[in-house]
């Protein structure tokens, strides 16, 4: 009995494995686009309500933040499942910039309207707007070096870069928590989730051996 | 059951009442409005009425959750007949009053007046109301009485957010007496000709156009007329980010919004894309209405936000 259930799981993380191997990373930007075909569909059916641009401008940033906070998760469940689900890592972390740039657009251009020197003063003036700044700052090296030629030629010092992530994500989950007026239970259990995945890094994950037999 | 303002008026009826609103009030609010209520700056004057949709579709009242969308769908389970308003404190008449025994003593006429939200947009909106003074000259204020105070409803079996703490309730606001007898102050009781809809404050709210949206307190049951500072909801909260007065000013910074400038909600093209694209004005000190500014001549507005 106890062989069978073995080789039955065994069976099992073998298919997943295979499966999540074979997935054309080109595919993985396709679907990430569908978000975006999702709210620009929304946008024409009228289903956005009285005012779309907070409702554009408020799921660019979460679908941003959902797809870093996948990023992070990717390389705890890929120790705990002996799969291989990091070579997804670099596409959706562009694609959570790619994001992270159309929500800032949003906010510059459809939002603020290109008043810049109202811009300066919120960056300057607002915290929560300050943070969402400095985040995507920190995140512009991370997409820079985001490609395989970068990644040989930065060698040992390309992991460290990327480790900015840390802070990034933090800085953006208290943006979320900070945006609204009062404390808001979806930013506060977006923030709990980071600081969580981020603590994941500190205990050593073992991996499920018994699944590789 | 989601109200929409479909399911409250048939669509044709509607439609037709909006052709002929929107006429009537293009006009009016050209001509007559005009006089009857100096209506602050031309700039805002001239922006186009919110259409009914936009007016019952985007509203801050907690009570019924924290979206916007959330009182449209939620605010129908509250009850509003009968209602009551108790006018209590310094007045030579205190009692509860009904509804109907206030709104059937009292002139009912149309103001479009400008609301600014603290978040840092606006909406142009045809109100239904009586002047607030005219209710407490008929009560008749006592000497001494130097503010007012105003409470919403406080029903947690039909207002769900009441049992949460997001806010202190009942929700509370006030204003002082010379703010409160100023022929802009309005106590509403419908919009577009409507009786006013339960999301915006049904059936009777504050509007004082030249103070942030919180300021204009819903669905009141009890005006308080009394020496001491008020208690307001949002002050109470966040003292440093609401200030007691809450006057519309440009050069008062919010730490989380802009206060230079709004964008002003669904007013400039047609469509839900038209919508998309909301023109950002410059903000006007008080709103646009200059008329209210003797009653805080010689105070720091920068300290007295």
């Amino acid at each position: 009995m106890g062989n069978d259930s073995v080789s039955v799981a065994s069976k099992i993380y073998i298919f997943i494995n295979y499966r999540v191997r074979s997935i054309r990373i080109s595919h993985v930007y396709l679907l990430l686009t569908l978000p975006l075909i999702i709210l620009i569909s929304e946008l024409f059916l009228g289903k956005l309500g009285v005012d779309p641009m907070r409702r554009v401008e408020e799921t660019l940033g979460i679908t941003a933040l959902n797809l870093l906070i996948v990023t992070l998760v990717l390389a705890p469940l890929s120790k705990l499942t002996a799969i291989n689900f990091i070579r997804l890592r670099r596409s959706i972390g562009l694609m959570s910039f790619f994001y992270i740039c159309l929500h800032l657009l949003t906010w510059l251009m459809l939002d603020m309207q290109l008043r810049w020197s109202e811009i300066l003063i919120s960056i300057a003036k607002k915290p929560f707007i300050l943070l969402g700044m400095i985040s995507f700052i920190l995140l512009l090296p991370l997409a820079i070096t985001s490609n395989n030629y970068l990644t040989k030629k930065l060698g040992s010092l390309w992991s460290k870069i990327h480790r900015i992530i840390y802070p990034a994500i933090i800085l953006a989950g208290i943006h979320y928590l900070m945006m609204a007026k009062t404390i808001e239970l979806d930013a506060v259990i977006y923030l709990i989730i980071i600081l969580l995945l981020i603590s994941l890094r500190l205990v050593k994950l073992k991996k499920i051996t018994w699944l590789q037999k | 059951m989601k109200i929409d303002s479909d399911n409250i008026t048939p669509k044709h009826l509607f439609i037709n009442r909006r052709k002929v609103l929107q006429l009537g009030l293009a006009l009016s609010s050209l001509i007559a409005f005009n006089k009857i209520s100096p209506l602050g700056a031309q700039e805002v004057f001239e922006r186009k009425l919110n259409t009914f949709k936009e007016i019952t579709n985007y509203n801050n009242f907690y009570e019924f959750g924290i979206d916007k969308t959330d009182p449209a769908t939620h605010a129908h389970k509250l009850t509003i007949s009968p209602w009551t308003v108790e006018i209590a404190g310094l007045v030579e008449n205190p009692g509860i009053y009904s509804l109907e025994e206030i709104s059937s003593e009292m002139d009912i006429e149309k103001r479009i007046y400008s609301l600014r939200c603290v978040e840092g947009w606006s909406m142009m909106i045809p109100w239904n109301g009586f002047q607030l003074s005219n209710l407490l000259k008929k009560v008749g204020v006592k000497e001494g009485a130097k503010y007012v105070g105003f409470e919403t409803l406080y029903r947690p079996e039909e207002m769900h957010m009441q049992k949460t703490r997001v806010l202190r309730w009942p929700y509370s606001e006030g204003l002082r007496i010379d703010e409160a007898m100023h022929p802009l102050t309005l106590m509403a009781t419908g919009v577009y000709d409507m009786p006013l809809p339960k999301q915006n404050g049904a059936p009777i709210r504050l509007v004082v156009p030249w103070k942030y949206g919180f300021k204009s307190i819903k669905s009141i049951t009890k005006i308080t007329l009394q020496e001491t500072e008020p208690m307001s909801s949002w002050n109470f909260q966040n003292p440093r980010e609401y200030g007691f007065y809450s006057n519309v000013n440009p050069t008062v910074h919010h730490p989380r919004w802009s206060q230079a400038s709004e964008r002003y909600i669904g007013g400039d093209g047609e469509g839900y894309l038209g919508n998309l694209f909301t023109p950002r004005y410059d903000t006007k000190m008080f709103n646009g209405y200059n008329e209210v500014s003797s009653m805080y001549e010689g105070m720091d507005l920068s300290e007295y936000y």
